[in-house]
């Protein structure tokens, strides 16, 4: 085959064209840090990783969902507590009445006491977080037990739940039915069985404390399971924070495999680049500089 | 009988003959950077005997033809018409790919950025910041919808423009080709001036090859018809068929000769252009109008289903899209949202009390519904494909252009290792020449010394 100036120079161009792309490619993968910077680079890994992309934000989302559904549920938690506690002195409350019912003055103390514990109950069902009442179910910018001068006012919430989504098929209730809790199905509220033992004792009514004392039992274990079930959502999530924690580590993890450059290959491999461009110039310039012409006397 | 004085002819002619060879070798060497150049070889002839007491008349130079392999460059022009079509391709689509946005910081960004802020409001149904903030993300979706496709519309106005300027080109080349198959019909074979047309003929040819795949028929004058890969003739001896250029009602140019309208099938740039402008952009474009239409239509089909912060019924979070064709193009945010006071008509309610917020949720879970490509594919995903779609046109035109370089290439070693000018080459034929003349000048003194003895006898 013959050897012309031409394919010489165009080879060569060709040569150096080549090796400079590639050197050029290697020294923006090192100093980008990326290997994909638009979908053309690897069309089949740019999908890929944009799809890792979207399953960490909605990783991300489902644990900011978590996180908030953990405060509020702490928070209810804590306030059944308190109305657990309340209820209990209440009870306590009832049984020295009953036996002390023959002193007017211990009488009055006990009834003043009585509304007292009302009120704090109805403060703590009233807990509100971040403006949301958390035991008026939906209708969370309603108080649900206002205290009035002729005691707490009916239920102003409803029966409905706040849910949040702490996967893509598990959500969990954040507020409450304060009517479930503080009445269920009694024919009363626990703000009316203190109401009603305010007003026995000072009536000296042993049998209405003995019914008061009834109905506090039932308000026990009505808390008593709001609570429990309240324990096995946290129970829920907790370890789904770990788990969410884990796949956005993962999905993170993949988008990083597929877009992102292995810094120790990406250097070596521009050390590489840059060694065959040179030896592509030397080589070019070598053949470029021999030719017949230069003997001709 | 051959004597002295036709002996001193024979010399004559050769030192001619040589010189002519040197001078051919001079025009190979000067021409070594000319495109199209076919290197140039000397006919150089032996003269016979004027008689049987002489050993020959000597040699002549006939003429010079230039070495050309018509299969190889007809092979030649074929590759670089598809070539310029895969890298016109690469190019568009390049420009179309940079327009969809970076990864992760385009639609794609903008879509997730309003399901976090449905999960805002999910997380605080009541909060008229989060409820702002997610009408803010709606119409920043909105208003990147409406980038991306002015961009593919910008794309598809470039690649019409540049459709007009390689008409134009090849109107020129056309032109070109004619006038030279006019000025070849006037010139003789062998002739320089002959074998310069050719070159400059071929030349043009591969230009014209960039624009548009062609055959030539060569003719019997010397000269090439010249027709597009359809059987439509461009040129006709020293005719050439203008390429016409007629604007539709979308302001888009539409191309014909002779009457039949030019497809993405005539290949080379043009091809490639007409293809991107007629196929591949609109297919882009219609898949981002299917993504629009469906984000504001299930969006707004969930959002009226629930009620707003005053327990209302939700009404339409994006403005109606319309038809699905330019939906890219008009979807916006709904103005009664938009304008202050806007975030109490969010409807994050189900049930219509304010603490509700079922259909925030509800919102938030259309992220994860497949309503796109047949139900295969969640809005994401939609995006997702459609950009992978075009970095795989931009990979495989670019791919196919760096495979269409190489075979070009190789086809040009190919076409120089026969037609190009080898310097060495050259240098060689030059001592050739320069030592076939230098020894005839000596035979021409050798005769002259002759004559002088002869003509001191006579003078004797």
């Amino acid at each position: 085959m013959r050897i012309t100036f031409g394919s010489l120079y165009r080879n060569g161009l060709s040569d150096l064209g080549r090796t400079a792309a590639d050197l050029v490619l290697r020294e923006r993968e090192v100093s980008s840090g990326r290997r994909i910077h638009v979908a053309s680079d690897d069309p089949a890994a740019a999908r890929l990783a944009a799809a890792a992309r979207d399953d960490t934000r909605a990783l991300d989302r489902y644990s900011r969902a978590v996180d908030s559904a953990d405060a509020r549920l702490r928070v209810i938690d804590a306030v059944l507590g308190d109305v657990i506690e309340g209820i209990s002195r209440a009870k306590t409350l009832a049984v020295a009445a009953a036996s002390a019912l023959d002193d007017p003055a211990r009488r009055e103390a006990y009834a003043l006491e009585a509304t007292s514990i009302r009120d704090s109950l109805a403060s703590a069902m009233n807990t509100s977080l971040r403006g949301v009442y958390v035991f008026s179910g939906t209708r969370a910018t309603e108080v649900p037990f206002r205290v009035t001068g002729d005691g707490v006012a009916p239920y102003a919430g409803d029966s409905g739940h706040q849910r949040l989504d702490v996967d893509g098929t598990r959500s969990v209730a954040v507020t409450m039915d304060g009517s479930a809790i503080a009445q269920g199905t009694d024919p009363v509220s626990l703000f009316t069985l203190l109401d009603m033992l305010s007003r026995a004792i000072r009536a000296e009514d042993r049998a209405e404390i003995e019914a008061v004392m009834r109905g506090l039992e039932s308000a026990d274990a009505r808390v008593a399971a709001a609570q429990s079930q309240v324990g096995a959502a946290l129970a829920e999530v907790e370890p789904q924070k770990a788990r969410l924690s884990m796949l956005a580590r993962s999905a993170e993890a993949r988008r990083a495999s597929l877009e992102e450059v292995d810094l120790a290959a990406a250097i070596a491999a521009m050390n590489q680049a840059q060694a065959a461009h040179e030896a592509a110039v030397a080589a070019v310039g070598a053949r470029s500089r021999v030719s017949l012409l230069d003997y001709l006397q | 009988m051959a004597n002295l004085f036709s002996m001193l002819g024979v010399s004559a002619r050769a030192l001619e003959a040589h010189r002519f060879g040197l001078d051919v070798a001079g025009q190979n060497i000067a021409n070594v950077n000319t495109p199209g150049y076919s290197r140039r070889i000397a006919h150089l002839q032996a003269l016979a005997p004027l008689d049987r007491w002489s050993a020959g008349g000597g040699v002549a130079a006939t003429g010079l033809h230039a070495v050309r392999d018509t299969f190889l460059t007809h092979h030649l022009r074929g590759e670089i018409s598809r070539l310029a079509g895969h890298q016109a391709g690469a190019q568009v689509l390049g420009m179309v790919e940079v327009g969809l946005g970076a990864p992760g910081a385009s639609i794609d960004a903008k879509l997730e950025d309003l399901f976090d802020a449905f999960a805002a409001v999910a997380d605080d149904p009541t909060s008229l910041a989060a409820r702002r903030t997610a009408i803010e993300a709606g119409a920043a979706l909105a208003a990147t919808f409406r980038e991306v496709s002015s961009q593919l519309s910008a794309s598809v106005r470039e690649v019409d423009g540049r459709l007009r300027v390689a008409t134009t080109q090849v109107n020129d080349l056309t032109r070109r080709i004619a006038a030279l198959n006019q000025e070849l019909s006037a010139t003789r074979p062998g002739e320089a001036r002959t074998e310069q047309l050719r070159d400059e003929l071929d030349l043009a040819l591969n230009q014209l090859a960039q624009f548009v795949d062609v055959h030539a028929v060569a003719r019997e004058d010397g000269g090439l018809d010249v027709e597009l890969a359809g059987g439509l003739a461009l040129v006709l001896g020293g005719t050439a068929q203008a390429l016409s250029l007629d604007s539709t009602p979308t302001g888009l140019a539409t191309l014909s000769v002779d009457g039949a309208v030019l497809s993405g099938s005539v290949g080379g740039t043009l091809g490639a252009l007409i293809k991107t402008r007629d196929d591949v952009l609109p297919s882009y474009q219609a898949q981002l109008d299917t993504l629009a239409h469906a984000v504001a239509t299930r969006i707004n089909a969930q959002h009226e289903a629930g009620h707003d912060l005053t327990g209302a019924t939700g009404e339409a979070f994006f403005a109606s899209p319309g038809a699905v064709d330019g939906a890219g193009s008009r979807l916006s945010m709904s103005d009664a949202l938009l304008a202050p006071g806007g975030e109490a008509r969010f409807a994050a309610s189900a049930s219509g009390a304010a603490g509700d917020n079922e259909n925030a949720r509800r919102l938030v879970a259309i992220r994860d519904q497949r309503l796109l490509l047949d139900g295969t594919a969640t809005m994401g995903e939609a995006w997702a494909a459609l950009v992978s779609e075009v970095g795989g046109g931009v990979a495989a035109a670019r791919d196919a252009a760096a495979a269409g370089t190489d075979a070009v290439d190789q086809l040009l070693n190919l076409r120089d290792s026969i037609s190009g000018v080898s310097l060495d080459e050259e240098a060689a034929e030059m001592m050739r020449f320069q030592r076939g003349y230098e020894a005839n000048a000596r035979v021409f003194g050798a005769i002259d010394d002759m004559l002088d003895v002869l003509m001191g006898l006579v003078r004797g």
